[in-house]
């Protein structure tokens, strides 16, 4: 203590009475407390608010909250739910955490620092908006509207993401769940059926399904997981074909333990069997699909033998596998998958996949891919413009498209070549939105480098996550708890129940803590600080739900009334649109100069001493989302190393051992996690779950636990057709107390 | 029991004070005031060092960065900073573990037995300032004894770990001047 007065003296001290008029000039300013009616300990009633929707993935539960006064103390499944009713998953549950995390964004903050090594200072939202409009006018201004580039992702980032497409004009934005995720999924079953897949299979009601690389039961999507545990438990028979004995595996009638990258291999070796052996749904093929004979020309190859030496699998096994199929057809759920960008050689494979379940007749029938029909709202926002296709750089010399069956937006390195090089032209503007592209994107040296050159970057989110440690201008975000938003149509969970359809929007079930704004506010600013202000299409979240509303005949105030869920008869989904038809071989694709019928392109592998890194999900994550959710981290506080057993042996490893990384880069993980021996892994591969190893310390919980996969994928390989990205090309070895390890093949 | 002097007219002013010098440091903030007044009291405390830092302080910039050098500290110690917030000034953040935990409603109704409500629902209710102006209210509404209880049971067993941690994050001689004349103006007196 350095005052050398007792309180006592100090209290009662003459020159501190002299002050008193003074001090309190100052002492009565502001206050925050006003005069209340008395209240008696223990009067607070719990009360239930309605109408929220989940948003800590991105299946959109619907959910309630339990208050206790004005704190929100519980989280459940909205009992009115018809898709994952009472239920909700411990992510969902952790909401709370995330709601009330002490490390949250509170107030605008600008960067008084560098770039990556940020000082931070709070700013009003005037000030934020004023910089804002300077800097990102300057940039367009100089520079066109192509001189900004945006990474958008999530509910949140949709309006935004509008905006600076339609109103601002730049063709550069590159959504990760896209270019990153199930992009490729979406755009190959676009070019087989025209329609994009998204989990659609009824598993509830088939008698096999099938599973590539799934990671089901390690993901926990409520209703989804409901309706494949309602089919295992209707005894539906499981093939599972992962490198790893995954959750799903383990529950598993056949598990093919297939050799990572070979998976187009095994898919044609058995369309070619179905074929060759006339085991397909002779009446499907002929009446809904185009393009047997090429396919069967095509496949030709694949015999089962070859595709065993490929895939390192018993022909047999292959075998078993298409009968099994072939037997219980159609009513078999092949799986689209949904984190498909793996070894871009994804867009064959996702066709190939497409093409085996129309030889099986499998969709739009019980237990195969059928999407439910679900009610339809307006959307509303920005008005559409076209951009000025010479700025679009996913476009050649020669007027084509380098990635033709590239999804929405333009192909992520495109953006950041661009940006480094300054050629074809300079982007020197840069808003992240939601999205944290340190851990979402390959080859983080490159994004740094791109984030480097720019003139301004601005970062909107709810968290301080790795990428906002570059933003100039750092704005919080409401939460999904918070705000008004999105809203959720969708049908009864289990396809075979009575046909239902709901309409949900999300409503806050606690207000805006701190200066936390939503999209539509930060985004109305921003237009105006513009000049842009002339064309917002609604002054408020709440308006612009309402406007969407009013196309189903609904309001906010009407769903209230209906406990925040509004349900309808539905419709039988069980019926073949007359139309559809399945492009077994697709000239558009040929025309382009890629292969029209499903075609494996063999992928790189391990170099002597290396293993190749696949990455998965946990039940309690949602990837780098979650990782400073302190009950989550309870839960799973570092992703544990999953190796074969006796490699880990020969390595002289055990689980629990802690290792780091090193790849075929010479890229090193700064963080260490611990090993899983394990026989349920091939020996050519290692496994981890992603979202791990943050490096902001503003995350006081997740930094530097577990090590970040994304850091180890130095490589990243593009999908010719798609632009998208493949990421499990990547090999490593272990380090243990400061010791290369070389991993035995 | 050890007390402060309950009939001091200056003990509430003083809590309202501290509330006031907690507040960002944003243009409408009375930074010449807060400066006069600190400096007045360390020499009344005979807190001769830190009297002479801050006045070095003051002395060596100009206003719009000496504003400017509290911001980026106030931000750095309570709000967010690259390296990890100091220390956030809510309570619960060091008896639950999370903002706005059971705890920040166990003050809130602390609040409304008293007769007081805060009147702003996006901000917690257990704010360093928002107790001490709890605390002062009590003393001015001649409720000493309530008040003694509220620092004893609510307020003391989170300060102190506020304080350490706050006092382990190298903090600026301002804040550092600030939240030790609030430990001293709420530490149990020995007799
Ligand atoms: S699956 Fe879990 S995290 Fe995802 S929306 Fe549903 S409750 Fe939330």
């Amino acid at each position: 203590m350095a005052f050398k007065l007792t309180r006592r003296t100090f209290l009662q001290s003459a020159a501190l009475a002299a002050m008193s008029a003074p001090l309190a000039k100052i002492a009565y300013a502001e206050s925050t407390l006003a005069p209340a009616a008395l209240e008696a300990k223990g009067t607070f009633a719990d009360e239930t608010v309605c109408g929220g929707i989940c948003e800590m993935c991105f299946w959109r539960c619907q959910i309630i909250g339990k208050k206790r006064g004005d704190r929100l103390v519980k989280l459940e499944g909205n009992p009115k739910s018809i898709d994952n009713g009472a239920a909700i998953c411990a992510r969902g549950n952790a909401g709370i955490q995330m709601l009330y995390d002490p490390d949250r964004l509170k107030y605008p903050l600008k960067n008084t620092g560098e770039r990556g090594k940020p000082v931070w200072k709070r700013i009003s939202w005037d000030e934020a908006f004023a910089e804002i409009g300077e800097k990102l006018g300057a940039a367009i201004k100089k520079y066109g509207a192509h001189g900004l580039c945006m990474f958008p992702h999530g509910a949140s980032a949709k309006y935004p993401m509008q905006f600076f497409d339609n109103i601002v004009g730049t063709p550069n934005i590159s959504e990760a769940s896209f270019f990153q995720c199930r992009g490729v999924r979406d755009t190959a079953y676009m070019s087989s059926t025209s329609i994009p897949p998204n989990e659609s299979v009824d598993m509830a009601n088939a008698k096999v399904i099938f599973l590539l690389g799934s990671h089901l039961g390690e993901n926990i999507h409520v209703s989804h997981i409901k309706n494949y545990i309602q089919g295992l438990q209707n005894g539906a028979k499981l093939i599972v074909v992962d490198p790893r004995y995954s959750a799903a595996a383990a529950k598993s009638d056949v598990w093919l333990a297939i050799k990572p990258g070979t998976d187009t291999a095994f898919l044609l070796a058995m369309i070619n069997y179905l074929i060759e052996k006339k085991k397909y749904q002779a009446d499907f093929v002929e009446n809904h699909t185009a393009g047997l004979d090429e396919l069967t020309v095509g496949v030709r190859e694949w015999t089962l033998a070859r595709a065993a030496a490929e895939c390192d699998l018993p022909a047999e096994k292959i075998q078993l596998v298409a009968d099994m199929l072939a037997e219980n057809a159609p009513n078999v759920s092949l799986h689209p998958g949904r984190h498909v960008s793996w070894y871009g050689n994804d867009f064959q494979r996702q066709r190939a996949l497409a093409c085996l379940t129309a030889l099986l007749g499998a969709y739009y029938v019980r237990g195969g891919w059928c999407p439910g029909k679900a009610p339809k709202v307006e959307e509303i926002g920005w008005a559409k413009s076209e951009h000025d296709e010479k700025f679009d750089l996913n476009i050649k010399e020669d007027g084509k498209r380098k990635y033709p069956f590239s999804p929405p937006g333009t192909p992520t390195d495109l953006i950041r070549d661009t940006a480094i090089s300054g050629n074809p032209y300079p982007i020197k503007a840069c808003v992240i939105w939601g999205q944290n592209p340190i851990q979402t994107i390959p080859d983080q040296e490159k994004t740094k480098n791109m984030l480097k050159q720019m003139d301004f970057v601005l970062c909107v989110d709810i968290q301080p996550t790795d990428i906002t440690m570059w933003a100039d201008i750092l704005l919080p975000q409401a939460s999904y708890l918070e705000r008004y938003d999105l809203i959720k149509t969708g049908v009864q969970w289990n396809l075979a129940d009575k046909h239902q359809q709901y309409i949900a929007a999300r409503m806050p079930l606690s207000p805006p803590l701190f200066e936390r704004k939503d999209q539509v506010f930060i985004t109305n600013a921003i237009a105006k600080a513009l000049g842009h202000g002339d064309k917002i299409p609604a002054e408020s979240l709440e308006q612009l739900v309402d406007k969407s509303l009013a196309a189903a005949g609904l309001s906010l105030s009407q769903l209230k009334k209906e406990d925040g869920i509004h349900i309808q008869d539905g419709k039988d989904p069980f019926v073949i649109p007359e139309d559809f038809e399945v492009l077994l071989f697709n000239e558009e694709i040929a025309d382009a100069g890629f292969p029209g019928v499903p075609t494996y392109i063999p992928v790189p592998q391990p170099p002597p001493g290396f293993a190749r890194l696949v990455y998965g999900r946990v039940q309690v994550h949602t990837f780098n989302r979650t990782q400073n959710n302190a009950w989550l981290h309870q839960e799973m506080p570092v992703n544990p190393l999953w190796i074969n057993d006796e490699t880990a042996a020969k390595l002289g490893l055990k689980d629990g051992d802690t290792v780091g990384f090193v790849n075929q880069d010479g890229v090193k993980s700064p963080t260490t996690t611990i090993v899983k021996a394990t026989p349920g892994i091939r020996k050519d591969v290692v496994y981890m779950a992603h979202g791990y190893g943050s490096k902001n310390p503003l995350l006081t919980v997740g930094v530097g636990a577990g090590v970040d996969d994304t850091q180890l994928i130095s490589k990243a390989s593009v999908d010719p057709e798609s632009g998208t990205h493949g990421m499990r090309n990547n090999f490593v070895q272990l380090i243990k107390d400061g010791k290369t390890l070389d991993i035995p093949a | 029991m050890p007390t402060i002097k309950m009939d001091s007219k200056i003990l509430p002013i003083l809590y309202r004070f501290c509330g006031q010098a907690l507040r960002y440091p944003d243009s409408g903030w009375p930074m010449a005031d807060l400066q006069t007044r600190f400096q007045e009291i360390l020499t009344i405390v005979k807190a001769d060092e830190e009297g002479q830092e801050l006045s070095r302080f003051f002395a060596a910039e100009k206003e719009e960065s000496i504003l400017e050098t509290l911001q980026i500290e106030y931000t750095r110690l309570f709000i967010n900073s690259y390296g990890g917030v100091v220390a956030p000034l809510y309570a619960s953040v060091y008896i639950d573990g999370i903002l706005w935990g059971a705890f920040s409603e166990t003050i809130r109704e602390r609040y409304l037995r008293s007769g007081y409500s805060p009147d702003d629902t996006n901000e917690p209710p257990d704010h360093l300032a928002t107790q001490l102006e709890f605390l002062a209210l009590l003393h001015e509404s001649g409720r000493p004894t309530e008040a003694e209880q509220f620092l004893a049971q609510s307020f003391r067993p989170w300060f102190s770990r506020f304080y350490q941690r706050f006092s382990a994050g190298n903090p600026h001689i301002f804040y550092r001047v600030l939240v030790e004349l609030i430990d001293y103006l709420t530490l149990e007196e020995e007799p």
